[in-house]
């Protein structure tokens, strides 16, 4: 199975929607996340934390119970094709319409050399160095330019148009308005897509203006000339030209301007009329250089912005997902060892506690022999215990359980049943929980002195003193859950 | 006929049996920090035996048997000394009423507690030495011995009482090793101390004491990566919670102060559920799922968040708010010192100070931003946030703080609900270092700015929160 993102959504979604996924699933237990995701991980071949990521997501994307899928991601990738799209188009009307503006030439004056430089490289050329400021760091100083320069910036504000028209309410659309960004990791992804989308457009701009200036070219008649109020001689002109043709002087010499070009070309609008003195043809020799002065200064270095905005925005986005909390929780879970420590089946349902003991009726006889269980009070102070919180006389006390033997226990059940009594106390460690042995003890009782006897469970606490409100509950369910209608409890207090 | 060969399970195997109630499901709960294991003051809870295993991955490091309390152990006892073949032959005496007894309801207890021991299992009997001593106990200790299996008595605290001496007379009669294990209260080393002391009933076994040993290492590291894991989480719920804000169309002619209140009210809401949510996270990674349910009777913790009384009791006092507020003003003023290239002759550092606490002082008594800005398409908008207090990130860490003191230190035997002392949770962040105060005073103050931190600055954060949890 591959573990690579081949057929993988872009990165940017997974960026946007693993995050997403993995909040969602902070519902499901941590235990239950930590052994599915120990258990991908140890599928996974990759030791790359985004591949490992993506991976993951990929596996459990194939499982629809698993976790919901946000379309989110797809949303917002597809608006940042149209914008990328819409900063094309934009850009290359602009490159038409400024190529055609600054070629114009309707047969009087020529086309001046100076205005399309100024427009079309030296413009360009500080633009250029305004877009290598955006991608600086952000660093106290030039931070406010920065901000300035991104809240003009044609990416961001054609983002912010289509967020409004395209009704991205979401908080993460966030990631396509530079301005609107918070958080370095949002901020710095915002940011190169701002850049790559203001280069998509710059580098519209030349390809479209490099074409209209071809065009206008090879199927109109231009001429060219240079003119400029400044004070500037042929020979500085010349020197000017030299130096910008200095890129391509090498590999195109016809693309460079001679000097009798420069000093035949210049003119003055002063005269009312077009330089006469030299022939159309001469008049044409400037194209080859203004076209490649668009090409080295305008269009080449637009493409290595670009290039460069690309690569510093694959590695925003691959930021944007792995400093996410929920992705470096997810990395530290595939890389966890699971540690267990309960149980492996559920516990299974508890008895119900049951309804709780009957009280003794009024009818039942103020003498009654008595049983004391496991030692749970002295038997020569019975009765006196008796008496005192139970208001009944002890005839006779016998006693049973502990460390005694079953065959003890049966002695005293038939010493018991031998005086007939009308009623029985059985005394018992109230700390103590019931169990099955007394009850047995109980049955063989109840067998020996007949249904008609009232045998009352008394449960006493350490030295005599009466049994807790818990100890009283406790052991009045246990009673009220043996079948015996004349069974009770008493506890004195 | 059963076989008498001595079973050896692959790893160190014991069943913590005894009377019933006398707290051995406490023992297994804190032992697995397992809060699911059924507690009841009602006999027979425990009606089959249940494994808890402790496994790092799949490997099994140790085994307990939670185990039904002993019913009849007069009879059992009885019915083996009608068997009885001599002192060689009572381990297999007990196989046999294991066997013969097997498909019987009525000791349907003993069967399911014998059955881990006669499989190998270590005996951890259980007994309460906050009530006295009784002889009834005599007949399931004489049952046990029979097993033949190493033993530990285990003297767990159900009460005030104190009858633990009386409880070590009898019991030094049947074990070799007795201990005393306060269930409801041990704390996290005394877990491990006591499995340190399950080594004494490998009887030699290097591979029994080693796969002890890597238990206690496994979790004493599981610890730390537990505290490491509850800092990143406190670390994410303040850049959260000092990031966020809300933002709504503020038309001209809207009621801009009921808009604000409603902002506020939402960005409150949000800062609420987050906290819960950080909370639910630590608690499920001290295995505490099921505490929230109790959270009402929790008292400081669950007072509001944006109440006085948090602020009061979580926040900095105005010397510390003024202090800190100083530190990272003076930081700021400190660029323009830096800047000026000392010609300012450190002006802007005690500027900035002077600042700063004011800042700190005079903006305590207020919430969060309030800003009005054009929308870029035309129209207002409003937006309220970040959360500006600067006692805010203080309060949310100090709740933090002390909720995760609670929880780690919770045992999971006891059932009641969590008392808080709000003295002892007050000001927790007092007891930061006065330099990791400024760093993460510094810190909280570029979340508000840039919406977040970079990771660098999330590290340092995170190692701040967590050096603060320790001195916790």
């Amino acid at each position: 199975m591959p573990d690579s993102a081949d057929r993988n959504p872009p990165l940017f979604v997974d960026a946007v929607e693993i995050p997403a996924c993995l909040e969602a699933d902070r519902g499901t237990s941590y235990a239950e996340r930590l052994h599915r995701d120990r258990t991908i991980a140890a599928s996974l071949s990759t030791r790359n934390p985004l591949g490992r990521v993506r991976a993951w997501h990929a596996r459990i994307s194939r499982d629809p119970e698993s976790i919901s899928k946000p379309s989110l991601g797809q949303r917002l990738e597809r608006s940042r094709r149209v914008i990328g799209l819409l900063m094309l188009i934009v850009g290359a009307l602009a490159g038409v319409g400024v190529a055609s503006a600054v070629f114009h030439y309707d047969g009087t004056w020529p086309v001046n050399v100076v205005t399309v430089l100024a427009v079309l490289v030296l413009l360009q050329a500080a633009l250029v160095v305004l877009s290598l400021v955006l991608m600086l760091p952000r660093v106290p100083g030039i931070r406010a330019l920065q901000d300035l320069m991104g809240g003009l910036n044609p990416g961001a504000f054609i983002a912010a148009i289509y967020r409004r028209i395209a009704r991205l309410d979401e908080p993460r659309a966030e990631l396509l308005v530079w301005p609107a960004a918070r958080g370095p990791a949002v901020a710095r992804f915002a940011r190169w897509q701002m850049l790559v989308w203001s280069q998509i457009g710059a580098v519209a701009f030349n390809i479209a203006a490099l074409a209209t200036a071809a065009a206008l070219i090879a199927f109109t008649d231009l001429a060219f000339g240079w003119s400029t109020t400044l004070r500037v001689n042929s020979d500085d002109a010349l020197r000017i030209t030299n130096v910008l043709a200095t890129p391509w002087a090498w590999f195109w010499p016809d693309a460079v301007p001679s000097a009798a070009l420069i000093d035949s070309s210049r003119f003055f609008r002063l005269t009312s009329a077009s330089p006469p003195a030299i022939s159309a043809e001469t008049l044409t020799g400037w194209w080859p250089f203004l076209l490649a002065s668009i090409t080295a200064y305008g269009l080449a270095p637009r493409c290595v912005l670009l290039v460069l905005a690309l690569i510093r925005l694959r590695a925003a986005t691959a930021h944007l997902l792995l400093d996410d909390p929920q992705v470096k929780a997810l990395l530290d879970r595939m890389s966890s060892a699971e540690i267990a420590l309960g149980a492996g089946d559920a516990e299974p349902p508890t008895q119900s506690p049951g309804t709780t003991a009957r009280t003794t009726p009024s009818g039942v006889s103020s003498q009654a022999a008595a049983i004391v269980w496991s030692s749970a009070i002295a038997t020569d102070t019975v009765n006196a215990w008796s008496l005192r919180n139970l208001q009944k006389e002890v005839t006779q006390a016998v006693e049973a359980g502990g460390g005694r033997d079953l065959q003890h226990d049966a002695a005293a059940v038939r010493s018991i049943a031998g005086g007939e009594p009308s009623a029985v106390l059985l005394f018992v460690r109230a700390w103590e929980a019931p169990l099955l042995d007394l009850q047995d003890f109980l049955e063989m009782l109840r067998a020996a002195v007949g249904p008609a006897c009232s045998i009352v469970v008394v449960p006493i606490g350490a030295a005599g003193i009466p049994a807790d409100e818990a100890q009283r509950t406790t052991w009045a369910r246990w009673v009220g859950r043996i079948a015996d209608p004349a069974l009770y409890m008493e506890s004195g207090a | 006929m059963t076989s008498h060969l001595v079973i050896r399970p692959s790893h160190p195997t014991f069943a913590i049996v005894g009377h019933p109630n006398k707290g051995k499901s406490s023992i297994v709960a804190t032992l697995a920090e397992d809060e699911s294991v059924a507690i009841s003051p009602d006999p027979g809870t425990t009606r089959i035996a249940r494994s808890f295993r402790m496994r790092i991955d799949d490997q099994v490091l140790y085994e307990l048997f939670d185990t039904p309390g002993f019913q009849r152990p007069r009879a059992i006892l009885d019915w083996l000394r009608q068997h009885e073949r001599g002192a060689d032959a009572r381990t297999q005496v007990v196989r046999e009423f294991v066997a013969q007894h097997a498909n019987e309801d009525r000791y349907r207890n003993e069967v399911e507690l014998l059955k881990p021991i006669l499989a190998g299992a270590g005996v951890l009997y259980v007994v309460d030495g906050a009530h006295p001593y009784g002889a009834e106990y005599e007949a399931e200790m004489e049952v046990l011995r029979w097993t033949g299996q190493p033993r530990m008595a285990l003297i767990n605290m159900i009460g005030p009482g104190d009858y633990v001496e009386e409880w070590r007379r009898a019991l030094n009669q049947y074990f070799s090793i007795v201990r005393i294990f306060d269930a409801q209260r041990a704390d996290f080393s005394k877990r491990l101390e006591l499995l340190r002391a399950f080594r004494e009933l490998g009887e030699g076994d290097d591979r029994f004491s080693a796969a002890l040993d890597h238990a206690v290492n496994v979790l004493e590291a599981d610890r730390k990566e537990r505290r490491r894991r509850a800092a990143s989480e406190i670390t994410d719920l303040l850049i959260d919670v000092l990031s966020w804000h809300e933002v709504a169309p503020a038309p001209e002619h809207a009621d801009q102060a009921q808009l604000v209140k409603t902002l506020s009210e939402r960005l409150m809401s949000r800062v609420r559920i987050r906290e819960q949510t950080a909370r639910r996270s630590v608690q499920e990674w001290y295995h505490h799922g099921a505490l929230e349910i109790r959270e009402q009777a929790v008292d400081v913790l669950s007072e509001d968040v944006f109440s006085d009384r948090s602020f009061v009791v979580f926040g900095l006092s105005t010397k510390q708010l003024a202090m800190t507020g100083a530190a990272t003003g003076a930081v700021a003023g400190g660029v323009i010192d830096v800047a000026a290239g000392g010609a300012s002759l450190l002006l802007g550092a005690g500027l900035g100070a002077l600042l700063g606490s004011m800042g700190a002082v005079f903006g305590a008594n207020r919430l969060a931003k309030v800003q009005v800005f054009g929308a870029p398409m035309g129209g207002m908008q409003l937006q309220v946030g970040p959360i500006t207090n600067p006692n805010f990130p203080w309060v949310i860490l100090g709740r933090a703080l002390l909720h995760h003191r609670l929880v780690a230190e919770r045992n999971h035997a006891r059932r009641e609900a969590l008392v808080v002392d709000a003295i002892s949770g007050a000001h927790l962040s007092d007891s930061l270092a006065p330099e990791a105060r400024k760093r993460m005073a510094r810190a909280f103050k570029r979340i508000r700015e840039d919406g977040g931190l970079s990771a660098i600055d999330r590290e340092q954060l995170c190692a701040d929160v967590e050096a603060s949890i320790i001195v916790a």
